[in-house]
């Protein structure tokens, strides 16, 4: 037996809090809280969203005070006012989520802060769940803001200290960027106490915070004054660190985040010689300490995911020193500037560039590729969206519909059978483009299908808009109550805080509401709903399926399930074509379905689409 | 130093299985760096978990250099057999999971016993377990994937104590804790039991 455990018995989730084994963004969240930050804010995003998870968690119990907003931009303008007037503060999001908060972000960079204030920013490259792949790094060109990149899970836990410090000692914001492949790692951590910060007020300093021509002018000439100063603390501080792979080589490697662990790992592998120079500061970029080294080598390398950050850095400072040593940067090394690095890419480019031997892996014989079936993401058994998506396919076909669809699971209504997404762009972008869509061209059905939260997030504006441009355009809220993609985070829906129906009934739209499961009545509404001119709302209300059933305790308890009578089924197929449920499948050759027990949550939708009443209720156990 | 891989579709708790793993490290003393693909894949898309012991710094796995998958669908297993090194061992679910899409799109799933050839072929040693039997027999279809990680133990590749692993299946989800240990001991028992067959022998390489 194990003599020693530390685990706590009474724990009934995984992700312990007391464990030293977590998330990278579980390990920044509790960065965050042990720097001292007393205030964070945050919108949910992959994969930004356990930093928030981990701080509430702590909110609970009254370490601070944490929680969702309603947007970014809200979450941020939260953080700034808290900085000033004392109370430190972060602010969380993913890639994409800090384009809404992009107009604060200019304006305080360049008025600064009293309090520390924490920029997190989630990047997400290769696009595991985002609709770009932007390099948050390039916001050190826009805003002049410092800038930190952790490059392990230990690193993010840290790093927060370090932000927490310079922001406080400049009085200016301070981002932490991090990348899927840091949030999502899974590793461990080993903690420190930090002594408390001095305590600070709120003093009125109308030439910084009121954000007038007059003052804004001297802002801007602040953040840059700021910027120097960091950049000589930069180069004193030494947040870098540096690695020797192998024996002393001509060879220098710059590289930052979690790109130098694909470095480290490759360079091994390749049993390549060479220094690593990494900076976890990369704005300011430590100028004085890449100019020494740069003198020792023969040759720079600089190795970075997405864009070139860095190598424009160096090849500024060696252009601006005269230092004419060779620099092998994206071109010269075939990194692409899309796409996650992995070992694999990396060997491949270090090799052929540097003549080394590497062997590229063995790939899948085209025989075994073609058995491979695909596999996308799709719609959980008993999901309300899916019932909406049928619905709307029976009853819209005649209208010539363009579906705008939004950002949440039901963007996954592209896929077919619901084919139900002409056009996604980003948050919000729904009923503005269905509006559109509507007053150029009237022979179009201009649909706008928009989740809850994306409808608290950014949706409200677009449909003031369109019922004061009063465009004839169908809008369907899906409303389950929660913030379902990222993982089941609350929602101003959630608990029914505020009521979506009574909001747009006071906007002056028509309004119905439907509960999706029911497929008959919500038919007659909808064909009720669609006699109406102006704008037409159709909220379709039913409970997230995780949320209500699978994911709990209660999930394993509820033994109810579908069944397929097959002595009543006649094999026309109709459930798997036109409700593409995950728990359905066809056995090969067969056509009576069959449904997977483990999948199916007994939500009942299927069987009053079956024709024969083929599909039976049963109870397992 | 080993590196595994841990498949399957989403849902059936692959990711689960990686951080029942992981803490299983901490009781051993293992240094380890692991890391998922979660977000958009949910349920039904595939998913994989990259988990290492040693001192690897990278969280995801080069092609070719995993001594283990662990698979929780037939097909998961060959979609990541790139990350297999030559003869390394895959332990998969023998219960196939259907892709809905392929259904309406008209494609079929394969035939099972071609999959498994080309997974041979590779080279591999190749393991079966009949995960979803055992889940049904004990009443708890989602212990699959608790099934799975006992076969993963029984094989002896991955230098974690079972006990350990026990221990936090138990305080992982309370309610069930009975139930998963006995998907857990079966799923053992029948990889142990694979281990000492003829048939298993012929796969080796050689």
């Amino acid at each position: 037996m194990p003599t020693q455990i530390k685990i706590q018995s009474n724990t009934t989730s995984l992700l312990d809090p007391s464990s030293l084994v977590m998330l990278g963004n579980e390990a920044l969240g509790m960065g965050l809280r042990d720097a001292g930050i007393k205030f964070a804010s945050s919108y949910p995003g992959t994969p930004s969203t356990e930093i928030m998870d981990k701080l509430q968690k702590y909110s609970e119990s009254g370490e601070l005070n944490a929680g969702w907003s309603i947007n970014e931009a809200v979450a941020f303008e939260e953080a700034i006012a808290s900085s000033i007037i004392g109370i430190d503060s972060a602010i969380i999001c993913k890639s994409v989520g800090i384009n809404v908060a992009m107009d604060p972000l200019m304006t305080i960079a360049n008025s600064g802060t009293n309090a520390a204030m924490i920029i997190v920013i989630a990047d997400d490259p290769d696009m595991l769940s985002s609709q770009n792949e932007q390099d948050n790094r390039m916001l050190a060109f826009l805003s002049n803001l410092p800038i930190f990149e952790p490059s392990n899970v230990q690193e993010a836990y840290d790093i927060a200290k370090d932000a927490v410090l310079l922001s406080r000692k400049f009085k200016i914001p301070v981002v932490i960027r991090m990348v899927t492949r840091i949030s999502h790692a899974f590793g461990m951590v080993s903690t420190q106490q930090s002594s408390p910060l001095p305590k600070l007020e709120f003093k009125s300093e109308v030439s910084r915070f009121v954000n007038i021509p007059a003052n804004a002018r001297k802002n801007h000439k602040r953040i840059l004054q700021v910027h120097y100063e960091i950049k000589e603390y930069a180069n004193i501080q030494k947040h870098w660190y540096e690695t020797q792979i192998g024996n002393e080589s001509d060879y220098l490697v710059v590289t930052s985040g979690s790109t130098a662990n694909y470095v480290i790992d490759a360079l091994e592998d390749l049993k390549f010689n060479a220094h690593l120079f990494i900076p976890k500061l990369i704005n300011p970029f430590p100028q004085r300490r890449l100019l020494d080294l740069a003198r020792k080598y023969h040759t720079i390398l600089i190795i970075e995911e997405l864009e070139p950050y860095l190598e424009t850095r160096v090849r500024n400072a060696l252009h601006v020193a005269k230092n004419n040593v060779t620099v092998l940067g994206k071109h010269e090394l075939n990194i692409p500037r899309h796409g996650e690095l992995t070992v694999e890419k990396l060997s491949k480019a270090l090799s052929s560039r540097l003549g080394l031997n590497w062997v590229e892996p063995k790939e899948l014989e085209p025989e075994s590729k073609n058995l491979i079936i695909s596999r996308p993401p799709i719609l959980c058994a008993g999901c309300p969206h899916r019932s909406t998506y049928v619905l709307l396919n029976d009853v819209l076909k005649r209208y010539d519909p363009i579906y705008c669809n939004d950002i949440g699971c039901y963007s996954l209504g592209v896929l077919p059978p619901h084919n139900t997404a002409d056009i996604l762009i980003c948050m919000g972008a729904s009923i503005p483009m269905a509006t559109s869509i509507s007053l150029n061209d009237s022979s179009k059905l201009g649909v706008a299908i928009i989740g809850d939260s994306t409808f608290w997030h950014s949706g409200l504006s677009g449909l003031a808009n369109a019922i004061w441009k009063k465009a004839d355009i169908l809008v369907v809220i899906m409303d389950n109550f929660t913030t379902a993609m990222t993982g089941n985070q609350e929602n101003p829906s959630s608990k029914k805080k505020l009521d979506i129906f009574t909001t747009v009934k006071a906007m002056g739209a028509e309004i119905l509401k439907v509960n999706p499961m029911d497929y008959k009545a919500s038919k007659l509404a909808l064909r009720q709903l669609m006699k109406e001119n102006g704008v037409k709302v159709l909220l379709s209300q039913y409970p997230c399926a995780l949320n209500s059933n699978r994911n709990t305790s209660s999930a394993i308890d509820n033994p109810t399930r579908a069944m397929i009578k097959s002595e009543l089924c006649n094999g026309c197929g109709y459930c798997v074509d036109k409700i593409g449920c995950p728990a359905f499948s066809f056995c090969n050759d067969q056509r009576i379905p069959i449904i997977d027990n483990s999948l199916c949550n007994g939500c009942m939708y299927c069987n009053q689409h079956c024709h024969y009443g083929a599909i039976k209720k049963v109870v397992l156990r | 130093m080993t590196d595994l891989i841990i498949c399957g579709v989403g849902g059936q708790g692959i990711i689960s299985i990686g951080h029942i793993l992981s803490k299983s490290c901490i009781s051993s003393d293992l240094n380890f760096i692991s890391s998922e693909t979660h977000g958009m894949s949910q349920r039904g898309g595939s998913v994989i978990f990259h988990f290492r012991i040693g001192n690897k710094k990278s969280p995801l796995i080069p092609k070719g250099q995993a001594q283990v998958i662990l698979s929780g669908e037939p097909i998961e297993s060959l979609r990541c057999l790139e990350y297999l090194e030559p003869y390394g061992i895959v332990l998969t679910n023998e219960h196939p999971t259907p892709s809905p899409i392929s259904a309406i799109l008209g494609i079929e799933y394969p035939n099972l016993d071609e999959v498994y050839e080309k997974i041979i072929e590779w080279p591999a040693r190749l393991f079966k377990l009949d995960a979803f039997e055992i889940a049904s027999s004990i009443g708890l279809p989602q212990s699959q994937n608790i099934a799975l990680l006992g076969g993963l133990i029984a094989l002896d590749i991955i230098p974690i104590d079972g006990e350990y692993v026990k221990e936090i299946i138990k305080t992982a989800w309370m309610k069930y804790s009975k139930q998963n240990l006995k998907a857990f001991e079966l799923g053992y028992q029948s990889v142990k039991n694979a281990l000492k067959s003829d048939e298993y022998e012929l796969a080796l390489p050689g």
